[in-house]
């Protein structure tokens, strides 16, 4: 049935694009996927390969139950939707309210009857009388955005970190800490991230994005220590992915608090202030190379003043119904239901659906709803349908990260938590070996220019506070230039290497 | 061969990443001698700002620690392929980590994956690639040029990585990847990828893959979109990023004291003395700030992905 690679099956999660809207659902047979204001019977898109398009065919009715065709090619109108006539530029368009002849209730009409999306849209510019007036250019464009609207075709991807982590990105940026696409690609090279590594990640606020993505990264091969703060780990990003068991088992979480019990940050340290790094007062371009030559910067200022009282500075999230134990399946956190409503503001959406946490409510099946209870109610793992795919239990991962940070050798370390991270980065470093990199990711910068000075203090080499930024281009014939909106701002990233500053004589072993 | 796993301390045959300062950072081949410009084999020592470096004496030592010169210190740091990227010898203009960093997630590479490349140029993505898509994946990079195409290959060899990579001297544009159905993702930095579009197509695999396109040119980028709706990829998506970096520093800045009257002794015509504008001023503030760097890259290329939906079957 399928040539090559794997096909869309039940019971997993898929990514569904229609047009720039994307949605992480969990497929199920016998049930509809929500999308906007349709669903979409789930029946017709098993079996199919995955990343298939589909053409959407409405099923008629106040229900609009939509029937996926899968098909080669989806359709552009403005190629197909042709005027005879357009007008070299816009000197005779006049802006009224009365070129369109259509109203909203008929085209609701016509969409109840199953009208195909390109009947309604040639309707629509049939029923303009400034059509014909608009140029070539202008005319594509009106098609294309009515096409926006009336767009029946999907496609169905595998869940990736770069899916996953843009349509976090899109939902709601500040969910994820305004960690965007680029900033979380630069902190996996930052961090040099690699199969066969040992890394220690600690992320909080995020969706777990950066732990899926350090996962991806491994590919089966190596170890992640997840440290969370309080409470349960985040997960949803590493539940949306359809890590296989091998892959999964290279992830361990580890609560701070734990590790603090066994490796105490010093006892005698003050509240975190501003760091007490010396001002290098260095010419601008070469303020780290001046500093390296200086005498001061060899003498390891292990800056006691710097470790705190971390247990002040946690936020101590109380763990959730009690203790979940077993294969750390009650850790998770599952996508509601499977529906998960994620919108891109786009017309789609009626005002019932804006509020994605209602439309949450509104769609959810009765499953979704007993599983809701259940987590609500604080019982163990969901049994049954519902295997647990996390390879060990809590307690069990919890033991296996810390023996790995006991040998204080970690590959790298990755710090995206909402806390201030200064504190954090000045206790995580001793589980760092030497020549590896470690990488901050922090929405403001803030915090990064004091981390900055105070891994300068620690001795740590080729330090960097960064931000990117990211333009997309519209690129068609004739009218390619950026874009008009872009993002503002992804996160700043501040990234350096340990290093071990007592001297070693150049020393022949022969 | 420290490129191929992390290692504890260097052997000979290592490539190890001297750095000096921030400006000074080189890739050194740990070897007991080398080859000079006329071609006579001569003690590898290496020459620095800080003294001479018996590159042999390398051999032993913890990656990470100190090593001692004539004149000062360095650090011996173990290779990445972002390390690499800095420091590598430039056959052709390379990609930067901030590229890199977008093609690797855009792409969706990740151990396992096979990757069609061209073409190689200096190989500082094709060093990214490697580590990313080990052990189980391979890399096809292809190069018009023989002797860019052979030297990256002795390069992708001498760093033990040579199981993981096929480099071949050819012109995909005209000749294809004489590869059918095996990519799961393709990237092209090419004078033309436009020609290359069908080839990639026919080396994707027949499931679907990805394709990234790097150009420095609009031209090049509007030809490339246009060739790859032809052939029927789907999310084009076209970006530039670029990396901006601060200077941090604790800056002094003097504070004017506005508390203070202005001295009444009859020189109110607002002669500046330099003991009145002492007077006039309060303790400094330290700041701590990161400004942007005077310059900043304004352009590297346009980076182009988009998505090749799997083959239709004719099931059902």
């Amino acid at each position: 049935m399928r040539e090559d690679g794997p096909a869309i099956c039940d019971g997993k999660n898929y990514i569904i694009i229609k047009g720039s809207f994307m949605k992480l659902a969990k497929l199920k047979t016998q049930k509809q996927c929500q999308l906007g204001r349709a669903s979409v019977d789930v029946a017709g898109l098993l079996g199919h390969p995955v990343g298939t398009q589909f053409r959407l065919h409405s099923g008629g009715g106040k229900q609009r139950l939509m029937r996926p065709e899968p098909v080669e090619h989806t359709e552009d109108l403005a190629d197909a939707i042709a005027a005879d006539e357009s007008a070299a530029d816009n000197r005779n368009l006049l802006a009224n309210q009365t070129s369109q002849a259509m109203t909203k209730e008929r085209i609701m009409e016509m969409r109840e009857q199953g009208a195909t999306g390109r009947e309604i849209v040639t309707t629509i510019v049939d029923n303009s009388t400034s059509f014909q007036g608009k140029t070539e250019f202008s005319q594509a464009k009106y098609v294309r955005k009515k096409q926006k609207k009336y767009f029946e075709f999907i496609s169905v991807q595998e869940p990736t970190v770069r899916l996953v982590a843009s349509m976090y990105y899109m939902q709601d940026p500040l969910k994820i800490m305004n960690l965007r696409v680029d900033s979380l690609s630069q902190l996996l090279t930052a961090c040099s991230v690699r199969p066969g590594g040992r890394y220690l990640v600690l992320e909080s606020g995020c969706l777990a994005v950066t732990v899926a993505a350090v996962l991806e990264r491994l590919g089966g091969h190596g170890h992640l220590v997840h440290l969370f703060q309080g409470g349960t780990p985040q997960r949803h990003a590493v539940d949306a992915i359809n890590f296989t068991s091998d892959q999964l088992a290279c992830l361990s979480c580890l609560d701070l608090r734990t590790l603090m019990t066994h490796h105490p940050a010093d006892p005698t340290a003050s509240a975190p202030t501003a760091s007490a790094a010396p001002a290098s007062g260095a010419s601008p371009a070469s303020a780290e190379a001046q500093a390296d030559k200086t005498a001061a910067a060899d003498q390891k200022t292990a800056a006691p003043n710097g470790e705190t009282a971390l247990t002040a500075e946690e936020s101590s999230k109380p763990a959730a119904d009690g203790i979940p134990s077993s294969g750390g399946g009650g850790d998770a956190t599952p996508i509601d239901g499977g529906d998960e409503v994620i919108t891109d503001g786009g017309d789609d959406v009626t005002p019932a659906t804006e509020d994605p946490a209602a439309a949450a409510e509104e769609v959810e099946g009765t499953e979704a709803q007993e599983s809701r209870k259940r987590r609500l109610s604080g019982s163990q793992a969901e049994t049954g349908e519902r295997k647990s795919k996390y390879a060990r239990t809590r307690c069990e991962d919890s033991e296996l990260a810390l023996n790995m940070l006991s040998s204080k050798e970690m590959d790298g370390l990755l710090l995206c938590c909402r806390q201030h991270p200064v504190n954090l980065l000045r206790y995580l470093l001793r589980f760092l070996a030497v020549s590896r990199p470690f990488a901050v990711f922090c929405p403001y910068k803030e915090p990064l220019l004091e981390c900055y000075f105070a891994m300068k203090a620690e001795g740590c080499i080729m330090l960097k506070v960064t931000e990117t930024w990211l333009r997309n281009y519209q690129v068609l014939p004739e009218r390619t230039h950026p874009e008009i909106n872009m993002s503002g701002g992804g996160g700043y990233i501040l990234s350096g290497f340990k290093v071990d500053r007592s001297l070693n004589r150049a020393a022949v072993t022969d | 061969m420290s490129f191929k796993e992390y290692k504890t301390h260097v052997e000979m045959g290592d490539t190890v990443i001297l750095y000096l300062n921030i400006k000074n950072i080189h890739a050194i081949t740990v070897s007991e001698e080398v080859k000079n410009k006329k071609g006579n084999m001569v003690p590898n020592i290496f020459q620095t700002v800080y003294g001479a470096l018996k590159v042999k004496d390398l051999v032993g030592m913890k990656y990470g620690s100190q090593v001692q010169m004539t004149r000062g210190w360095a650090f011996a740091l173990h290779p990445t392929p972002e390390l690499w990227t800095l420091t590598l010898p430039h056959r052709t203009q390379i990609l930067y980590t901030p590229d890199i960093s977008m093609v690797l997630t855009q792409l969706e590479l990740r151990p396992g994956s096979v990757v069609c490349e061209a073409g190689t140029g200096s190989g500082s993505l094709s060093h990214a690639i490697l580590r990313t898509i080990a052990p189980t994946g391979h890399l096809h990079t292809f190069d018009f040029h023989e002797q860019r195409s052979r030297l990256a290959a002795e390069e992708f060899s001498a760093h033990g990585v040579g199981d993981y990579v096929t480099a071949r001297h050819r012109d995909v544009c005209g000749e294809g990847f004489d590869l059918d159905s095996v990519a799961d993702a393709v990237f092209l930095d090419l004078p033309r990828p436009y020609d290359a579009v069908p080839f990639a197509k026919q080396a994707l695999k027949k499931s679907g893959g990805r394709i990234c396109s790097f150009s420095p040119c609009i031209e090049q980028v509007q030809k490339t979109c246009d060739s790859l709706r032809k052939h029927g990829f789907t999310e084009l998506q076209t970006l530039e990023c670029l990396q901006r970096e601060f200077q941090v520093r604790k800056s002094v800045m003097s504070v004017f004291d506005l508390s203070q009257q202005p001295p009444t002794d009859g020189s109110a015509d607002g002669d500046e003395r330099p003991s009145k504008k002492a007077a006039m001023e309060e303790r400094p503030r330290e700041v701590l700030t990161g400004i942007p760097l005077t310059t900043m890259p304004g352009h590297t290329g346009f980076l182009t992905f988009a998505t090749l939906p799997p083959v239709m079957t004719s099931a059902t």
